[in-house]
C-alpha cells in the first residue's frame, strides 16, 4: 500500500512538472496531496494528515485556480 | 535543455544530502518519546499527546508560527488591493470574471456576470454546513481527536469559501460576509485573545507561555489548551476567510 501511494505521488508529480495545461497539474498536485494525506494517516500521523488534506487539497487549489483564472492557462516556456 | 540539466543536478545534490541520512543505523533518540509518554497526559490533560506539545511545552514555537501566518496574510491582502493605485490591467487575464457587478444592474444581467451554475451552488450549499460543522469540531475537541487549531481553521475557512461560492452576490449574503470588515474585527479579536491567553500566566505570578489553570485550586490544566485551540482556530479561519472573500469577490470593501 505505501509502495503503491509513493509510486503514484512521484508519477502525479512528475507529471505535474511537465503537463503543459496548469490546470490538470493543479488537479495533479490536488490528487497528491489527497494521497499524501492518506500516507501520514497509515503512519500514525492523523494530525497531520488532516493539515495535509485541508491545506493542499482544500485552500491551496482554490489559490491556484483563482490565479489561473486571473492570469492564463497555458505554460508557454 | 539547460532546465534538465538543472532538474538533474538538484536532484544529484538532494540525494547527497539525503542518502547518508538512510545509511544511518544510530538508534533512535529515547529521552523526549519516554517523558512526553510517562507525565504529558497527567501534566497537560490533554489525551492527544500532540496538542499537549504544541500548545504546552513548545508554545513559543506555536506563537511564531500563528505570527508567520499573519505576515503571510498581510502580504497577501496588500498584493491583491493594490492600496489605492489605478487599477491596471493584467495582460492576458479575463477581465473582471469575479468581479462584483454594481448595484444598479438588472438582476439577470448580475446573475450571467457572475457565471454561476445550478451544480455548484447547490452542490456547495449542500456540503457547506457539514463541512462547517466538522471544522468547528476539529477546533473544539483537538485536545482529544486529532486536529487543532491550525487544521480546523482551515477546515472552516473552506466551508466559508463553499459559502461564499454558492452566493455570489452581496444581496444574498448575510452581513457577515458583505465586506471584509467584519471578518478582519473577528481576527484581530482572536489574535488579541492569543495575546491575552499567553500572559494570562502572569496573574497567577507564572511568566508568559505559562498554563494558568495548573494548581491545587484549579485543577483543570487542559482548560488553557481548548481556549488556544478555539483563539487560533478563529485567528486562522477568519485570516483565510478574508483571503477568500477578497479573492472571490474581487472588492477590498464596499465604501
Amino acid at each position: 500500500m505505501t509502495v503503491i501511494l509513493l509510486v503514484a505521488i512521484l508519477g502525479l508529480s512528475i507529471y505535474a512538472l511537465i503537463c503543459k495545461d496548469l490546470l490538470y497539474g493543479t488537479i495533479a498536485l490536488s490528487v497528491v496531496s489527497v494521497l499524501t494525506a492518506l500516507l501520514l494517516y497509515i503512519l500514525h500521523a492523523p494530525d497531520v494528515a488532516i493539515t495535509e488534506a485541508a491545506v493542499g487539497a482544500g485552500v491551496s487549489t482554490v489559490i491556484f485556480v483563482w490565479v489561473i483564472r486571473k492570469t492564463q492557462r497555458r505554460d508557454e516556456t | 535543455m539547460k532546465r534538465y540539466i538543472i532538474g538533474v543536478v538538484s536532484l544529484i545534490m538532494i540525494g547527497v544530502v539525503v542518502f547518508p541520512i538512510v545509511l544511518f543505523s544510530a538508534p533512535w533518540p529515547r529521552s523526549a518519546r519516554d517523558f512526553l509518554a510517562r507525565s504529558a497526559v497527567s501534566e497537560t490533560g490533554a489525551t492527544n499527546v500532540v496538542a499537549s506539545i504544541y500548545l504546552g511545552y513548545r508554545l513559543y514555537d506555536t506563537l511564531g508560527e500563528t505570527m508567520v501566518l499573519l505576515a503571510a496574510l498581510v502580504g497577501s491582502v496588500y498584493l491583491m488591493t493594490d492600496h489605492g493605485k489605478k487599477k491596471e490591467h493584467f495582460p492576458g487575464a479575463a477581465h473582471g470574471s469575479f468581479s462584483l457587478p454594481t448595484t444598479g444592474e438588472n438582476i439577470h444581467k448580475q446573475y450571467k456576470r457572475v457565471q454561476r451554475t445550478e451544480v455548484l451552488s447547490l452542490t456547495v450549499g449542500k456540503l457547506s454546513p457539514v463541512v462547517l460543522l466538522f471544522g468547528w469540531y476539529v477546533m473544539f475537541f483537538g485536545h482529544q481527536s486529532p486536529g487543532g487549531g491550525f487544521q480546523g481553521g482551515v477546515v472552516v475557512a473552506s466551508g466559508i469559501t463553499f459559502l461564499l461560492m454558492g452566493r455570489r452576490l452581496p444581496q444574498e449574503m448575510g452581513v457577515l460576509f458583505q465586506n471584509t470588515v467584519p471578518v478582519q474585527r473577528i481576527e484581530v479579536g482572536a489574535l488579541l485573545a492569543i495575546l491575552l491567553l499567553i500572559g494570562s500566566g502572569l496573574l497567577r505570578g507564572q511568566g508568559f507561555f505559562s498554563n494558568p489553570f495548573v494548581g491545587v485550586e484549579m485543577p483543570m490544566p487542559v482548560t488553557y489548551i481548548v481556549l488556544f485551540n478555539i483563539a487560533i482556530g478563529i485567528k486562522v479561519g477568519a485570516g483565510l476567510a478574508i483571503l477568500m472573500i477578497l479573492m472571490l469577490r474581487g472588492t477590498v470593501r464596499d465604501t
